[in-house]
């Protein structure tokens, strides 16, 4: 652009000219356009590392829920039952306390403890959060599907989580808990 | 043709306007997303703090009571001014203390950096403290180590492992009965039964909040229960997380 001036400017000056004007439209609708795709790509740049920061930490807290429940129900052989038929509906709804934290508990009053202090703690740290418990795709077992901010906690050919051959999509809000 | 054109007031005026809102609307773009940074770095960072500790505590208790001896440490009289507590003083709430111990089967280093040889007892004391490198509160440890005649190097003030710590909690959970009935105890009441019970899993909590203070205050919903505790929300300049993990004791 620049170089076109100094031509234009070169020229008037060998004919003898001397004529000097502003920044035309096309040359200002040039520069805003070139202003807008900047902020664009930075505006774009920072929108993605906040969704990789937030997917990490998100990911960080899903992940430290599963291993507590995954100790509990350990730690609680005998409601082994108990643990499956809660985890096979959905997501309860949160508890004020967990009556078992403090008092003494049979192992299926602890069973249905465990799952909703597991249930408040998603519900609490993830936003939109669902989960399944279903057959493995690729390990012998069940595994619970727990998926958030928008992802379906489901898998195979049309899994939101899981594909066919039981990898995790790449951009899906997800954890897998593989149970006996 | 002599022809000189400037610039019209009212071009410049429209050219200042412009420049004024992108100028206004950069600065704002800025400062929120600073803020945003900000608040998911802390997020994060209390994410990995409060994970990293987990992860420890989850090392020590897989071995704690390994060598045939009680994983804390109710079995020896020697140890009795430094078992596992509750209600130190210190925190909000008022932070426990956890007391491990186990026998040293390959050479190791303790949670100070000293290291243990084959055949000693190593007892690591986990409480919350002041530090100078810090201004809230830190989770310190302190190791000692035991052999058949004497302990030694417990009961100092231990290294400074995690700063801004605001409570550190644990429940004790027992042996279950022949019924499978389990019961999850604090300190005081666990040390109040005799005969000293077995205890197969603890149950840890830590409250932390971030290093860095924010522009803004944000309010903090903590989570409905936190191991008998009820928070109430908070409105603060720091990012705050409440953790709570369940360990199994393999070896109590």
């Amino acid at each position: 652009m620049r170089a076109g001036m100094a031509k234009r400017m070169l020229i008037w000056a060998v004919n003898g000219i001397r004529c000097q004007s502003g920044v035309g439209l096309p040359e200002a609708v040039i520069a805003l356009a070139l202003l807008a795709v900047t902020l664009n790509g930075l505006l774009a740049a920072q929108w993605q590392a906040q969704q990789a920061q937030r997917a990490a930490a998100t990911r960080l807290l899903a992940l430290q829920a599963l291993q507590d429940f995954a100790v509990r129900w350990r730690l609680n052989p005998r409601g082994e039952s108990r643990y499956r038929d809660a985890l096979s509906q959905p997501l309860p709804p949160p508890v004020a306390n967990d009556p078992c934290q403090l008092s003494v508990c049979d192992p299926a009053a602890r069973a249905t403890a465990d799952i909703h202090a597991l249930a408040s703690r998603l519900r609490h740290d993830l936003p939109q959060v669902q989960w399944h418990f279903e057959p493995c795709v690729d390990a012998p077992g069940r595994c619970l599907l727990v998926a958030w901010s928008g992802t379906l906690a489901s898998s195979g050919p049309d899994g939101g989580c899981l594909d066919a051959s039981g990898l995790r999509h790449s951009h899906a809000n997800c954890s897998v808990l593989l149970l006996p | 043709m002599n022809a000189q054109r400037g610039v019209a007031l009212a071009e410049w005026l429209l050219a200042s306007v412009i420049g004024l809102l992108l100028t206004m609307a950069a600065v704002a773009w800025l400062s929120s997303s600073w803020q945003m940074a900000l608040l998911q770095r802390q997020t994060l960072q209390i994410a990995n703090a409060g994970q990293w500790l987990l992860t420890r505590l989850g090392q020590r208790a897989e071995l704690a009571g390994f060598g045939a001896m009680h994983p804390l440490a109710l079995d020896d009289p020697r140890l009795n001014n430094w078992l596992s507590s509750n209600n130190q003083g210190v925190g909000k709430p008022a932070s426990d203390q956890l007391t491990l111990q186990f026998a040293v089967d390959r050479e190791l280093m303790d949670c100070e950096g000293t290291r243990i040889a084959v055949g000693q007892t190593l007892v690591e004391r986990y409480f919350v403290r002041t530090d100078s490198s810090a201004p809230g509160w830190v989770l310190a440890c302190d190791a000692g180590q035991c052999d058949a005649s004497t302990c030694s190097r417990l009961g100092d003030a231990g290294v400074a492992l995690l700063a801004d710590v605001d409570s550190f909690q644990v429940l004790f959970g027992l042996a279950p009965t022949v019924d499978g009935v389990v019961a999850y105890l604090d300190a005081s009441q666990l040390r109040s039964i005799e005969p000293r019970p077995r205890v197969h899993s603890l149950r840890v909590g830590l409250l932390l909040r971030g290093s860095d203070i924010l522009l803004r205050e944000k309010r903090w919903q903590p989570p409905a229960e936190w191991l008998g505790y009820q928070l109430e929300s908070v409105n603060d300049a720091r990012a705050h997380r409440a953790f709570s993990q369940t360990f199994e004791l393999p070896n109590g």
